[in-house]
């Protein structure tokens, strides 16, 4: 059943404007974010790949390396929280990290001020939009309405849902595996975004990245990591918090052979046994989220 | 034609002035106190950026040093607390934030002043983008984290070696930056004899004794050993003793 997304969400404070989506457009592909103007944040988030990149990690100012694989930006507006392990509670907040994070743009906020001020078209555009110079809390705004505004509904799934185009039989027989409760991906991959923001360990190989554990400092979420949502993800390799599945093909192979929950609080997941038929199904149904 | 508009202009102005003269002169009888830090290695008075001994075989240099105190409140001779600011911020390399102004409640003896190391939940949970480039809590001031800590309490950055070493190749880095609520340290009172303000502006040195960050009331710190602070949660316990050394190493001159 189509069930669409809902109202776009977005704090008083910032209301979505035209004027500010556009700006923020401007700034997020303009390396002038960055320390030493060597990258955007679309150095990291490309359109093409549905705002990540095709990197394991990604390379910040410096040629810093950063410490996990770039999410899609897709649907961002519905998200209760951001980054990979929920420390970050909201989307303009979310913006400030990678401009301060030294392995990312790593740059103060006086300097970038200094450097938007001096640039007489980011001054027009500020005054032009919210009729005053560029700040911080002003450009991290714009930035904010640009990324809240990426919203992807178009799948060949959406459309099918939508009742607009019929699946394939591969896809659908993907489909009902993908929803089946001995599969049981949508227990986690759930709703309309596919992702239920929960945070799980899936039983990958330990890392220095302790994922939610980092935030809570709760030892019961180490290796907990948000599920992520499931939109174009067949745009969105490598896969996992830390890139480390190159394609969707390999992800289904873990699922397949060695998934398993670590912790205390979900149930037991066994491998999923899936025969070379199944696996196809279940990747042709991926490829058309 | 004329309005009648100046010289009523001119009762206002008039009425105005008299009432910021009354002002101004309310002014001049409060009292203030200004609160500067001082860092000491064991009583010596040293500038940043010079090897100190913090014991018989460790010297240790530091070149950044910013914190919050919140909360704080002047202790009465009688016990009650009046609250003087919600919160203060300090660093040694910005001029700006060398002192942190308070006003006295009138007519109260004061023995002490009584502190809250850090920031509180509520402070804590502010958007620092939401603030103007000179506030103290805009992310200008390089103390927001943006992952979970949110604010860091206190940003110390330096080196550490062994007696006469600091300069060479084998100089250990050493960063503490503990923050998250947490490690929010409260009821720090500290005493000093203040009396009854008398409408004049006190300076009061908040002296920061350097050893005692690494042998406090919360034990050793080895800062070659156990040099790095932040956010990770293997570092919590560390920042834990840290900031509770820290807490211990102040007092009001």
């Amino acid at each position: 059943m189509y069930v669409p997304l809902p109202p776009l969400v977005f704090p008083i404070e910032n209301p979505i404007k035209t004027e500010r989506i556009e700006l923020g457009r401007l700034l997020f592909f303009d390396p002038i974010l960055s320390v030493d103007s060597t990258i955007s944040c679309s150095s990291c988030h490309f359109p093409e790949y549905a705002f990540s990149d095709t990197l394991e990690v990604s390379k910040g100012a410096h040629g810093r390396l950063g410490f996990r694989n770039s999410p899609s930006l897709f649907n961002l507006a519905w998200k209760p929280h951001y980054f990979k392990d929920g420390g970050v509670r909201n989307l303009e907040l979310q913006v400030l990290a990678p401009l301060l994070a030294p392995n990312e743009m790593d740059f103060g906020s006086e300097a970038l001020l200094k450097r938007l001020n001096e640039s007489e078209i980011y001054r027009n555009l500020f005054l032009e939009t919210y009729g005053s110079l560029p700040s911080l809390q002003l450009a991290v705004q714009a930035l904010a309405s640009y990324e809240r505004s990426l919203v992807y509904n178009q799948s060949r799934f959406d459309l099918f849902l939508r009742a607009e185009i019929q699946l394939t039989e591969q896809e659908m027989a993907g489909m009902r595996l993908f929803y089946s409760p001995e599969l049981a991906c949508s227990h986690c991959h759930s709703g309309v975004l596919l992702t239920d923001f929960k945070f799980h360990d899936i039983g990958l190989p330990e890392s220095e990245d302790v994922g939610r554990y980092r935030v809570s400092l709760d030892s019961l979420d180490k290796n907990k990591f948000e599920t992520p949502s499931l939109k174009a993800v067949s745009l969105t390799a490598p896969y996992m918090h830390n890139g480390s599945f190159q394609d969707l093909k390999a992800v289904i192979e873990w699922y397949s052979t060695e998934v398993k929950w670590q912790t205390f609080k979900e149930k037991e997941l066994s491998p999923l046994n899936l025969s070379a038929s199944e696996k196809e199904a279940l990747l042709a149904f991926l490829l058309c989220l | 034609m004329k309005n009648w508009f100046p010289p009523i202009g001119l009762s206002i102005l008039t009425v105005l002035s008299m009432a910021m003269s009354c002002q101004s002169n309310e002014e001049t009888k409060d009292s203030f106190i200004e609160l500067t830090p001082e860092a000491n290695f064991g009583g010596s008075i040293v500038g940043f950026n010079n090897p100190n001994a913090i014991d018989a075989s460790t010297d240790v240099l530091i070149f950044e040093l910013k914190f919050y105190l919140s909360k704080i409140r002047a202790v009465a001779t009688d016990n009650r607390e009046y609250e003087l600011v919600d919160y203060c911020f300090f660093d040694f390399r910005n001029p700006d934030f060398t002192k942190c102004r308070m006003k006295l409640p009138e007519g109260v003896n004061v023995k002490g002043l009584r502190l809250n190391v850090g920031l509180d939940s509520t402070q804590n949970y502010s958007d620092p983008a939401s603030f103007n480039q000179s506030h103290p809590l805009s992310a200008a001031r390089g103390m927001y984290w943006t992952w979970a800590t949110q604010y860091r309490f206190l940003l110390i950055e330096g080196k550490a070696n062994q007696t006469g070493l600091i300069g060479s190749s084998s100089d250990q880095g050493i960063s503490y930056h503990p923050g998250g609520n947490h490690l929010y340290i409260e009821d720090v009172f500290l005493p000093l004899n203040l009396g009854v303000g008398n409408g004049s502006t006190r300076s009061v040195l908040l002296k920061l004794d350097i050893t005692k960050w690494f042998n406090g009331v919360s034990g050793a710190i080895d800062p070659i050993t156990e040099s790095n602070v932040h956010a990770a949660p293997e570092d919590q316990a560390l920042g834990k003793r840290f900031i509770e050394n820290f807490s211990s190493s102040m007092r009001l001159q």
